[in-house]
C-alpha cells in the first residue's frame, strides 16, 4: 500500500496531472487505489495501490487446524468461491496423499463449473456497465439469481459456499438438482445468442473493446497471466487441459483462444467458455457414477513434513495454493497465488499511452476481485 | 543446468508431478548462482520456463525458505527452485528483470517477510516496497517471531509499535 497523497487531483510542474482514482470508485469491483499519471488526457503512468482489503489471511492459515481452513477461502475470491475451496481442499488432500471418491469428483467439477458460470455472468455484467451499458447487467444478474438458487439449495448459502472440503464434499446432490441445473444450461444456452445481438454485436461496445488495452502474447506470457487474460492474447494455456484435476481429463471441452490480446478478446473468451462450462456441466450428469462423496478425514490431520501445491482453473485464472507442514496439526505456511494478483501487477505496462476513459474498460477485461488480490 | 550454477546448485531432481502430469524439475540453489540458474531456466531450449507462477517464502527459524515455481509452456512442465537464507541477513537477487511477473510478488514476499530484493526496482526504498500493508508499516508479520502491537481498540488495530 505504497503511495498515499490525501489529494484527489494534483497538478504538476510540467503540466501533468495526477488523478487519484478509488479506493472506493464503483466501476473498480472492490477497493483498489490507481494513482494515474495524466498528460493531457492520456495516461503517462499509472501505480495501483492494493492492500485495502489485506486481513492477513495467510497468516490466520498458519493458526488453524487443516480442516478449519476452507471457509476463509470462500473469502478470496467471493464471485467464485468454490473454486477456491476446491484449490485449499486439493492442497490439503496432496500433503496428505488423500484420495477423493469418484463420485466427489465430479460434484465438485458441477459445483465449480456452474460457479464459473455465476462468475462469468457477473463480468458480462460488469463490464458492460463499465463500458456505458447498463441494460447487460438486468439480464446476466438474472441468469445468475439461478444459479445461486441451485447453489443455495444444495449448499444453504448463496455466496460463501464452504461446500468443497478436504476428503470430498460433505453431501449429496439434493432432489432435483440435476434437473435444476440442466434446465437451466438449456434456458442459459438459448440466452447466449441474445446477449450476442444486446452486447456483443453492438457498435459502441465494439469501440469501447476493439483494439483497446491490447497485451501482446510475449507480455501475457512474461508477466504469468492465466485464464481468460492469457486465452485472450493467443496463449492456449487452461490448467483444466494442461496439468487436469479431479475428472477434467474425462470431460470433452474445448479451450477458447483469441488472438487479438484486447478487451474484446477476453470478453469473447468468457462468453465462450461459458457454453463450454454448459457442457461440462451435460456430461457430469450424463457419466456421475454412484458411490461414496467423501474419504473419512481423522479429526486431528497430520500430513507428514513437506510441502505440496494445487493449481486449478478459476474463472479469473490459475488459482495455486502452496502448503507447507512440519508434522504438526496447523500448516507451516499456506500461500495463495492469486491471478487477479497478477493480472493487476500488468497494469502500469498496459496503461502507458492509453486515455483516461479506456482505464476502466481495460481494468474491468481483466475481471479482478480484490478479495484475492489482498488476501 | 550445472554449467550455469556450477557448485552453486546443491540438488537437482526430476520429481513426480503431483497427479499424473508430466514430472517437475527440483533444485536447491545457493543465493548466489540463482540469476545465473533462472537465465538458463528461461533461455536454454530444452528447459524454456517463461511463465513465472508463484513465489512463497516461509520462515522456518534461523533460515527463510523461498519456494519459486515456474511453468514452461512450450514442454508442459514445471520446475521448483528452493533457496535457503540465514534468517538474520536475508537476501536474494530479484528475478524481476527476468520474469516481469515476479515484481510483486517480490515485493509482497519483502513485505509479510522481510526478505531484501537485490537489484528490484524499488529495493533500498522499503516504503515503495510495501505492497499490501501500509506503507509505514513496522516489521514483517509473516515472521515467526512478529509481535503484533493492539493499541487496545481491535477496531482500529496497531497504533503505535512499542
Amino acid at each position: 500500500m505504497a503511495g498515499s497523497e490525501a489529494a484527489q487531483v494534483r497538478l504538476e510542474p510540467d503540466g501533468g496531472m495526477t488523478v487519484n482514482l478509488g479506493p472506493q470508485p464503483p466501476s473498480t469491483h472492490g477497493v483498489l487505489r490507481l494513482m494515474v499519471q495524466l498528460d493531457g488526457e492520456y495516461v503517462r503512468s499509472c501505480e495501483p495501490v492494493i492492500g485495502y482489503l489485506h486481513r492477513g489471511l495467510e497468516r490466520m492459515f498458519e493458526a488453524r487446524p487443516y480442516r478449519q481452513l476452507v471457509p476463509f477461502t470462500d473469502r478470496l475470491d467471493y464471485l467464485a468461491s468454490l473454486n477456491c475451496n476446491l484449490a485449499m481442499s486439493q492442497a490439503i488432500e496432496r500433503l496428505g496423499s488423500v484420495a477423493v471418491p469418484e463420485r466427489a469428483q465430479y460434484i465438485r467439477v458441477i459445483l465449480c463449473e456452474l460457479n464459473r458460470l455465476a462468475s462469468h455472468l457477473v463480468f458480462f455484467g460488469t463490464f458492460a456497465q463499465d463500458v456505458g451499458a447498463t441494460t447487460a447487467f438486468l439480464y446476466a444478474f438474472r441468469e445468475r439469481e439461478r444459479i445461486l438458487d441451485l447453489l443455495e439449495a444444495m449448499t444453504g448459502a448463496r455466496l460463501t459456499y464452504n461446500w468443497i472440503r478436504p476428503g470430498g464434499v460433505p453431501a449429496d446432490l439434493p432432489e432435483g438438482f440435476a434437473e435444476g441445473v440442466l434446465s437451466f444450461v438449456r434456458d442459459l444456452l438459448k440466452e447466449l445468442p441474445l446477449y450476442d445481438r444486446l452486447l456483443t454485436n453492438n457498435p459502441i461496445f465494439r469501440m469501447r473493446t476493439e483494439g483497446v488495452g491490447v497485451i501482446s502474447r510475449d507480455v501475457a506470457v512474461a508477466f504469468g497471466a492465466s485464464g481468460p487474460v492469457a486465452r485472450g492474447s493467443g496463449l492456449s494455456y487452461d490448467i483444466r487441459k494442461t496439468e487436469p484435476y479431479e475428472v477434467y481429463d474425462r470431460l470433452d471441452f474445448d479451450v477458447p483462444v483469441y488472438d487479438e490480446g484486447d478487451c474484446m478478446a477476453r470478453y469473447r473468451v468468457r462468453m465462450d467458455e461459458m457454453c463450454q462450462s454448459a457442457r461440462i456441466l451435460e456430461q457430469c450428469f450424463r457419466d456421475l457414477p454412484e458411490g461414496d462423496i467423501a474419504t473419512k478425514m481423522p479429526k486431528v490431520f497430520r500430513p507428514p513434513a513437506g510441502d505440496a501445491y494445487s493449481r486449478t482453473e478459476s474463472p479469473r485464472g490459475e488459482l495455486s495454493v502452496y502448503m507447507r507442514s512440519d508434522g504438526s496439526p496447523n500448516p507451516q505456511r499456506v500461500h495463495v497465488r492469486a491471478p487477479s494478483f497478477v493480472h493487476l501487477s500488468m497494469l502500469p505496462c498496459l496503461l502507458r499511452g492509453v486515455k483516461l476513459a479506456d482505464v476502466i474498460a481495460i481494468l474491468g477485461s481483466l475481471d479482478t476481485v480484490l478479495g484475492e488480490v489482498d488476501r | 543446468m550445472r554449467a550455469a550454477g556450477g557448485d552453486g546448485i546443491e540438488a537437482l531432481a526430476w520429481q513426480a508431478g503431483p497427479r499424473q502430469q508430466a514430472e517437475s524439475l527440483r533444485m536447491r540453489v545457493s543465493a548466489r548462482v540463482l540469476r545465473d540458474v533462472c537465465r538458463t531456466l528461461r533461455d536454454h531450449p530444452d528447459l524454456r520456463f517463461d511463465y513465472p507462477g508463484d513465489l512463497c517464502g516461509t520462515d522456518l527459524g534461523s533460515e527463510i525458505h523461498l519456494w519459486y515455481r515456474l511453468w514452461s509452456h512450450e514442454h508442459g512442465r514445471s520446475a521448483i527452485i528452493d533457496v535457503i537464507l540465514p534468517s538474520s541477513d536475508a537476501v536474494v537477487p530479484t528475478v524481476s528483470d527476468i520474469w516481469p511477473g515476479y515484481d510483486w510478488h517480490e515485493r509482497e514476499c519483502f513485505d509479510m517477510l522481510g526478505v531484501r530484493f537485490e537489484g528490484h526496482p524499488r529495493d533500498g526504498d522499503p516504503a515503495r516496497m510495501r505492497i499490501l500493508l501500509p506503507e509505514d508499516w513496522e516489521g514483517h508479520p509473516f515472521r515467526k517471531d512478529y509481535q503484533p502491537v493492539f493499541s487496545g481498540d481491535p477496531l482500529h488495530g496497531p497504533q503505535e509499535t512499542n
